[in-house]
């Protein structure tokens, strides 16, 4: 059943009515707006792990040959999470955060 | 020899084509079962839907998962999984913990391949290093397999399998609906019932349930 919901949302059809349906009021996925079953939200999942992946072909991130097997799809989006995990955990950009205004701050160092 | 050739040629575009509608038909199946949050099926000449269990069927699934829990732990010739797994090891007949372990083991070499493959995938690496990456893949899951189905086997009668299978049962029993005129209706009152249904009836429901139903 999983690998068929992972057919279903890999389809171009299915990628076209999730870009849609982000984009314009009316356009939904389901018969029903709350109260989502479990198929439901595992095609969400796949929708949105599927369009990750045609966002990068068309970036030219990744290799074409990357939708040519599950085992390639999933070892890319494996690596691409690796990836993003490290760049957040070295992130070295100094955080700013003072609670007192800029203004009274300077007076104080005076 | 050419007729031959062209023949052959013809079954195997035509095994294509078939096997082509075959999965384009699942699919529509598929799509039809995602596009509500119920699933409606016919079964002699009567109509069905499974749906989410309401709050009400929620709290009825916990009094009887208790009182399922309470039974189980009162019988002795119920054994836990923990139970289980101590006295194979004991008896010298297998270590499922250990198997545990290589499962474990199994998983965290497989994760450095796919991340190996990934990096390749990124780099536009040859087809030849994909492959070599694949296989390994390959490899790793039909041990991880193996395992696993022997692991599940041995612990297949266990306590806690039991209680799942049981909670599996009542979600189909509470989730399982008939169409009555204009109206849809609980298709069993009691569980003893759906129990004695036909065996079609409720390996539907059971299925269509766990289709639907995410079980946290």
């Amino acid at each position: 059943m999983i690998n068929d919901i992972r057919k279903l949302a890999k389809q171009r059809d299915s990628q076209l009515l999730y870009s849609s349906a982000k984009e314009i009021e009316g356009i939904r996925l389901f018969n029903n707006t709350i109260d989502f079953t479990y198929l439901q939200r595992l095609y969400l999942i796949f929708l949105s792990f599927y369009h990750s992946i045609y966002v990068d072909l068309a970036l030219k991130k990744v290799s074409p040959k990357v939708l040519d097997c599950e085992i390639n799809e999933d070892a890319y989006t494996l690596y691409k999470d690796k990836q993003d995990e490290t760049k957040e955990n070295t992130d070295n950009s100094p955080h700013d955060v003072h609670l007192v205004p800029y203004r009274s701050r300077k007076k104080n160092e005076k | 020899m050419d007729n031959l050739k062209q023949t052959s040629m013809k079954e195997e575009e035509a095994k294509k084509i078939i096997k082509e509608t075959h999965d384009n038909y699942n699919l529509f199946k598929i799509a039809e079962m995602v596009k509500d949050n119920k699933i409606p099926f016919s079964f002699n000449n009567a109509n069905y839907r499974v749906r989410l269990l309401t709050i009400k069927d929620r709290d009825e699934l916990d009094e009887l998962r208790k009182r399922e829990l309470g039974r189980l732990l009162q019988d002795k010739n119920i054994l836990s999984t923990p139970e289980i797994i101590r006295l194979y090891r004991e008896r010298g007949i297998i270590d499922l913990d250990e198997i545990g372990n290589k499962i474990e083991q199994l998983n965290k070499q497989r994760t450095k391949v796919q991340l190996s493959l990934g990096e390749a995938l990124s780099k536009s690496e040859g087809e030849v290093i994909l492959e070599s990456y694949q296989d390994e893949i390959k490899n790793f899951d039909s041990q991880i397999e193996v395992l696993e189905t022997q692991r599940n086997s041995y612990l297949e009668l266990s306590m806690e399998n039991h209680l799942v299978l049981f909670v599996y049962k009542v979600i189909a029993w509470l989730s399982l609906e008939k169409k009555e005129g204009e109206n849809w209706i609980r298709a069993f009152y009691k569980i003893e019932d759906f129990v004695n249904a036909p065996e079609e009836l409720i390996e539907k429901s059971v299925i269509y349930s766990g289709y639907i139903q995410l079980l946290k």
